[in-house]
């Protein structure tokens, strides 16, 4: 066959091969649409092709994967293309870095855990890793997979100069999850695609570098301190006494924090446990019931014990601590709060009485301090007096004669009236409070008959004139007149005025001179 | 046609305070006038163009005797203790008042305190206007009566008016006394004693004017 009858078959068949793709690819007219793309023919045979783009079977492949599973993995798997695979593949390097030369680490103190991957390879060569940190925790055989998903590094973020790029594992900050502590190692699993290893796997290393992390974790003790019981001294039963502690733990764990309350002979009575964080501790004991009236005269003792999930102390401290020191006291019952007024008109110059009645519900008598107290609208109470009465088993009425609770800025407004007692009553309270009255809104306390009020305008009027005068004598304004006046009768005056003289040595006699003048 | 009484009582006081007010402000503007009148009628007489004002106010003035300047000044203090009195002693005519001073109204000389505190700014005003340069002695409180020819019947009736401030300032006392209750008789009683304290006080100025005008 001559060379040139080969050449025009192949072109024919060429022509022809490149018309089918045509078909195949679609062109912009053929799908009627000329920007949508590049179009794929989905049709079978005949001439009827239907061509949908490119598009449309992204978002079929899309849907496929999550409502046909099983079709889609078939078609990755058809569509799986092998790594590229060379005798000039050189496997990349990873291994665990760590900046710092102390290994032995408490729970809580925060660690950077990086892992470095060397990649030689040209970059059309490079593959994907897969990366997965593994721990080894104290008492545990196996490494535990830290991450579900992998930590990928692309086959283009690796340094141009170096061939290197690291990732730093935040999803492991520190310790602090650990419920034991002890030795704990950190390694990288890693995968190409192809070949998979483990930072383990390689030897002769030098820090900073290592094949795996080795740490050493240990657990900060929790310390309690600054314990104290309030109020000290000799307290009621169902006094607000509250247990008070510091608690402090380096690694910031929840702690829980328990006390024990221990009778005359040591022995413990109750316990109450705090789920607490580091910081102040407080039990009071009015929450937790911890006393009743049966304790009355009885002396306690205290201690604490704790711990954070580790390490327990068992009791601090070692020798229990004093409280709180229960008193005996009466069972107060108070009524009968009143009040009454020199007058029905309430000023607040009057005289004010006040009274209550208490008595003790047990049969033995106690000393107890009725204070009364005082106020106006949103004011402060003012204490106004307070005294201290033996209470029995009968009534006794408890008077605050004669009082002057108000000031004058009180007039007008409501008052209102307590008396606070030593120990509680009836009904857990220590005071009992009433409305008084509207106290009269009349600022002045006397009349203009009075003689507070004569002496007020005589006064004033007295040194109005008496300046008057004294300023008129200082300036002069009148005096021509008057000696021109007194040159007809000048020597009689003259005369008087030399008797005036020697009676004017004294204030008094000043005064008059003054005055006289004219 | 009946008249309503509370309403002309309550109409009563500020009417009185607005005459008050116009006596004042009238007595200043024709003392004012007075003075400047005189002052070219005697540029006149003396055929000159003008006659300086100190040589007016020597040829003018003629003393009216100590006492009673002493008396004019304790009225016109006492007239000044009465307004106050009268308008700041409760709060029923203005906002603020010696009420609000809770503390000082209800002291034992609470109110010689603030008599004699009002007694002190007027005198302190009084004296400030004292030391005025002689170009404007027409504003000298002290010297107002001696630019005017005054009777004895006239010194004897200005030194009255203390007593009848004196009245005012009793009666304006009674209406502090009784505070937060009320008596429009006795405020209306004060006042009226203070317009006709305060016209007698000012009436030199208003003869001496009317006598120009006839």
């Amino acid at each position: 066959m001559p060379k040139w009858l080969i050449i025009a078959i192949l072109a024919l068949l060429l022509v022809a091969g490149l018309s089918q793709a045509g078909e195949v690819l679609g062109g912009g007219d053929s799908s009627g649409g000329g920007d949508s793309g590049p179009s794929v023919s989905t049709g079978g045979g005949g001439g009827g092709s239907r061509q949908i783009d490119i598009d449309r079977l992204i978002t079929t492949v899309k849907d496929g994967k999550k409502s046909k599973p099983a079709k889609f993995e078939e078609l990755r798997t058809l569509l799986w293309k092998d790594p590229i695979t060379s005798e000039e593949y050189e496997w990349p390097t990873v291994l665990m870095y760590y900046k710092g030369n102390n290994t032995t680490v408490s729970r809580n103190q925060p660690l950077e855990i990086i892992t470095i991957a060397t990649n030689n390879n040209p970059l059309e060569m490079r593959r994907m890793l897969d990366l997965y940190l593994e721990v080894k925790n104290p008492g545990s055989d196996k490494y535990e997979r830290i991450n579900s998903w992998p930590e990928k590094i692309q086959t283009n973020e690796y340094s141009e100069k170096t061939n290197t790029t690291l990732r730093i594992w935040g999803m492991l900050p520190s310790f602090a999850y650990l419920k034991n502590v002890g030795v704990v190692k950190v390694r990288a699993n890693v995968s190409d695609g192809v070949n998979k290893w483990s930072t383990a796997s390689y030897s002769g290393l030098k820090p900073p570098y290592y094949t795996e992390l080795v740490f050493n974790v240990t657990n900060s003790l929790p310390a309690m301190s600054d314990f104290n019981v309030t109020p000290s001294g000799l307290v009621r039963y169902n006094d607000p006494i509250e247990y008070k502690a510091n608690i402090a733990d380096a690694d910031g764990d929840l702690l829980n924090v328990t006390l024990h309350i221990l009778d005359e002979n040591g022995v413990e009575l109750k316990n109450e446990t705090l789920n607490t964080k580091p910081g102040a501790v407080s039990f009071k004991a009015n929450e937790y019931g911890f006393f009743k009236e049966a304790d009355a005269g009885k002396n306690f003792t205290y201690y604490y014990s704790y711990d954070d999930g580790i390490d327990f102390i068992s009791k601090d401290p070692v020798d229990a601590l004093n409280g709180p020191n229960i008193r005996k006291g009466p069972k107060l019952s108070v009524d009968k709060l009143g009040f009454s007024s020199t007058s029905e008109n309430y000023y607040w110059w009057e005289r004010y009485g006040f009274n209550v009645r208490a008595k003790n519900l047990n049969p033995e008598e106690y000393d107890v301090t009725f204070t009364l107290s005082t106020r106006t609208g949103n004011n402060e109470w003012n204490t106004v007096e307070t005294k201290t009465v033996r209470i029995g088993p009968d009534p006794v009425e408890v008077n605050f004669n004669d009082t002057k609770p108000f000031q004058v800025t009180d007039a007008g407004q409501t008052f209102y009236y307590r008396v606070k007692y030593s120990e509680y009553d009836q009904s857990g309270k220590n005071a009992m409070e009433q409305t008084g009255t509207r106290i009269n809104a009349k600022i002045v306390p006397y009349s203009i008959y009075s003689p507070v009020m004569f002496l007020n305008l005589v006064t004033m009027l007295f040194l109005i004139l008496l300046g008057s005068f004294f300023v008129e004598r200082k300036l002069k304004k009148g005096v021509e007149s008057h000696e021109s006046a007194s040159g007809k009768a000048g020597n009689k005056k003259s005369k008087k005025q030399e008797s005036r003289d020697k009676s004017g040595g004294s204030f008094a006699g000043k005064v008059l001179k003054m005055l006289r003048r004219g | 046609m009946a008249i309503d009484i509370p309403t002309a009582m309550n109409s009563l006081f500020p009417a009185g305070t607005l005459l008050l007010a116009l006596l004042m402000i009238f007595a200043a503007i024709l003392h004012i006038n007075n003075l400047k009148r005189v002052h070219k009628l005697m540029a006149v007489l003396q055929h000159k163009k003008e006659v300086s004002k100190a040589i007016f106010y020597k040829e003018m003035t003629v003393p009216q005797g100590s006492n009673f300047t002493a008396l004019a000044l304790a009225a016109w203090i006492m007239l000044t203790v009465a307004v106050a009195y009268l308008y700041l002693l409760v709060p029923t005519i203005l906002p603020f008042s010696y009420m609000d001073i809770a503390e000082l109204a209800s002291s034992t000389l609470g109110f010689a305190i603030f008599g004699l505190l009002v007694a002190g700014l007027a005198g302190a005003i009084i004296l400030f206007l004292d030391k005025l340069p002689e170009d404007h002695r027409d504003l000298r409180l002290m010297e107002l009566y001696s630019f005017y020819s005054i009777t004895k019947t006239m010194k004897k009736t200005i030194s009255m008016t203390v007593i009848a401030l004196c009245i005012s300032v009793l009666l304006s006392a009674y209406i502090g006394t009784i505070y937060p209750a009320h008596s429009q008789p006795a405020e209306i009683l004060s006042l009226m004693l203070l317009v006709v304290s305060a016209g007698v006080l000012v009436m030199p100025i208003y003869k001496e004017a009317w006598e120009a005008r006839r």
